[in-house]
């Protein structure tokens, strides 16, 4: 796990408000994020914990304002990015800070790069347009990049075509796009879930040596506790759209309030003890047309009451910087 | 450079024992199709047929058909010769070679136009999806798909030529002494037009779901995701990618277009090879028959082999002549 060093500046680089964005279908409305909120500090890790339909990569989207419209429209809240509203910005303004200021990696390295340009060109061109360099002066510096992520034979690299490199190279070459303008925070979805495990590695310490060399914050999309651990300050937690628990890596994984982010925990393999069969949370995520009232973990927590079923908890803090949305942490508590 | 010489000439080779299935095929069906070169002068009623004999003899036509076959096919092989009308003796080749120029420019002015709409009219409809004018775009296709050429030439002729007189409805050209580039034009018009609406109708449906596939891949994403403007995301990044498919559409509509150009010189009196090819029909002249059907059977096996030319061209990810 990683230290808490970084935490001396305290500046906030990214701070979502009650976020909601949903997405309008033909079936009815589906709260993708429904009153999310979080902070990124300059400098640090976030992770956003969460399983398939949580949210998490509709979250990054809204960020990056690039929520497919229709069907999808943030309805509520507000994201800021050093203190400025990114929500009314001008198309034109957010397209200088995409790419430039906040950058973003995908899950999927085999598809997220063009097949028909070459290496060179999908790199260069982020420079071109955001530095506003000649083209030989970005394939200069997109040799650097590459070298800056590890890439042997830039020289050769860049005149290549993706289908020429690995997964694990492509995500490499990813991350030199992603990191060519420096920016000041880097949304990686789901970086390494498409990688074998030694290149998931190679990927997360290449992450973690650039964070340090450009000084940027990550917030990293995972559903891999494993990936958590390693590269993570701080952890939110979020289920069915909103967030269940946050705080410090240390606290959430030594001492986890919510029943869902302790479930997630006990589900996760162990190297050390060897158990016959690995603890899964029971049941489904709710359908997101068809919310419960109630806690939305509800029908899957083994604590759950009357007042679980009947009333939404809402997100309180404990202590310094942790936060929970659970019943159990109020005294309308009964419990056991 | 050398790979690609060498995938063109083993693509060539290959394409002669489909040629001469084709000319078995052709020959087959053009014999045995009822009536024969002399049909159209015998009169049941004079009661004459045996002086047609003399001729169908000259002709060759009264033999079996394996030996026409064989007489045309080593006349072509040994001499490069494709035969003689049966209706002025002249040279099949030449009547060709006089005729093939009309007919490509026809075409090519077709397809050039179909392209030129094709391609914006699909980003659009695609980048517009279910758009008032998506819709219209919609519309103009199935009808483009579904009325049948002959009938749009009519109605243009109609309008166009006979109500308005904008444009001419038949013929080549009207200034017979020289060259006259906008008299050529001012002829081309209508056919072009009509035997492009029928392609922009069917190409830019192919181009609309083509773009609506590659418009949701990843990669576009990550192209926003750097900044860039939506017009660089959609014509530099998604529509190089979905051109890829477009290509060898376009290679299997020759042989539609081709097909169209006999209704339509038919109908517009345009001198080429389709016309050459139904008048031909017409009087069972055998020979020039399987001289346009050959032809037309090599243009369209040459442009399958342009189509996956071009093809490894624009994607990078194939390579010709590997396996």
């Amino acid at each position: 796990m990683s230290t808490t060093t970084t935490k001396t500046k305290t500046d906030t680089i990214v701070s979502v408000e009650n976020l909601k964005t949903y997405f309008y279908t033909e079936d009815g409305t589906v709260p993708a994020i429904d009153g999310v909120s979080f902070e990124v500090k300059r400098g640090e890790t976030l992770a956003i914990v969460g399983e398939s339909g949580s949210g998490k990569s509709v979250t990054s989207l809204s960020i990056m304002r690039l929520i497919p419209q229709p069907p999808g429209k943030i309805v509520n809240g507000d994201i800021k990015f050093n203190g400025e509203s990114l929500l009314i910005k001008t198309e034109k303004e957010m397209r200088s800070i995409r790419g430039n200021r906040i950058s973003m990696i995908f899950q999927e390295p085999m598809t997220s790069l063009n097949p028909v340009y070459k290496i060179g060109d999908q790199i260069s061109e982020s420079i071109i347009i955001h530095q506003k360099k000649s083209k030989k002066e970005a394939l200069a510096e997109a040799i650097n990049l590459l070298n800056l992520v590890g890439i042997p034979e830039p020289e050769r690299r860049i005149n290549q075509y993706p289908h020429e490199l690995s997964g694990g190279m492509r995500q490499r070459v990813m991350i030199a796009i992603a990191l060519a303008c420096q920016p000041e925070l880097l949304i990686a979805d789901e970086p390494t879930t498409a990688l074998d495990v030694t290149i998931q590695n190679q990927i997360l310490q290449l992450m973690k040596t650039l964070k340090q060399k450009i000084n940027m914050s990550i917030m990293l999309i995972t559903h891999d506790l494993g990936v958590v651990a390693e590269m993570a300050d701080n952890v939110v937690v979020m289920y069915a759209g909103q967030v269940v628990e946050q705080g410090d890596v240390y606290t959430i994984f030594e001492n986890p309030k919510h029943p869902y982010t302790e479930g997630l925990l006990k589900s996760m393999p162990s190297a050390e003890k060897r158990i016959g069969k690995l603890y899964a949370i029971e049941g489904v995520v709710p359908n997101p047309l068809n919310l419960p009232s109630g806690c939305r973990f509800a029908a899957r927590c083994e604590y759950a009451t009357a007042l679980c079923y009947d009333e939404m908890p809402d997100i309180q803090k404990i202590g310094n910087e942790e936060a929970v949305r659970c019943w159990k942490y109020t005294h309308r508590w009964e419990g056991k | 450079m050398r790979l690609l010489t060498k995938y063109i000439f083993r693509r060539t080779l290959q394409a002669i024992p489909l040629l001469f299935i084709i000319s078995i095929i052709s020959f087959l069906l053009m014999t045995l199709a009822p009536g024969d070169p002399t049909a159209m002068y015998q009169n049941p009623e004079a009661g004459n047929e045996q002086d047609f004999t003399a001729i169908k003899e000259q002709l060759g036509v009264d033999q079996p058909i394996y030996i026409q076959y064989y007489k045309w096919l080593k006349l072509l092989v040994l001499e490069g010769n494709l035969g003689y009308s049966f209706q002025d003796g002249q040279p099949v080749m030449d009547k060709i070679v006089s005729r093939i120029p009309a007919t490509l420019t026809l075409m090519g002015t077709a397809m050039f136009i179909a392209i030129l709409l094709a391609i914006p009219i699909g980003v659009y409809s695609a980048v517009k999806k279910y758009s008032p004018i998506d819709y219209i775009f919609t519309f103009n296709s199935f009808l483009g798909i579904a009325v049948p050429s002959f009938f749009i030439a009519l109605v243009v002729i109609l309008v166009f030529s006979l109500k308005l007189e904008w444009f001419p409805a038949s013929g080549l050209r009207s200034n017979f002494d020289t060259f006259d580039l906008k008299d050529r034009l001012h002829h081309l018009v209508l056919p072009s037009l009509t035997l492009a609406f029928g392609l922009v109708a069917s190409m830019s449906r192919f181009m609309r779901s083509s773009m609506l596939e590659v418009i949701k891949q990843d990669f576009v994403r990550t192209a926003r995701a750097k900044g860039l403007t939506e017009r660089v995301v959609i014509y530099k990044h998604a529509l190089r990618n979905a051109l890829i498919p477009i290509i060898t559409i376009l290679a299997l509509q020759l042989p539609a277009l081709f097909g169209g150009t006999l209704f339509i010189e038919q109908l517009f009196a345009w001198p080429g090879m389709g016309r050459l090819s139904v008048s031909a029909i017409f009087i069972r002249d055998y020979q020039v028959i399987m001289g346009t059907t050959m032809i037309a059977a090599v243009m369209v096996v040459a442009s399958n082999l342009i189509a996956d030319i071009l093809y490894a061209l624009v994607d990078p990810r194939i390579q010709l002549g590997k396996n």
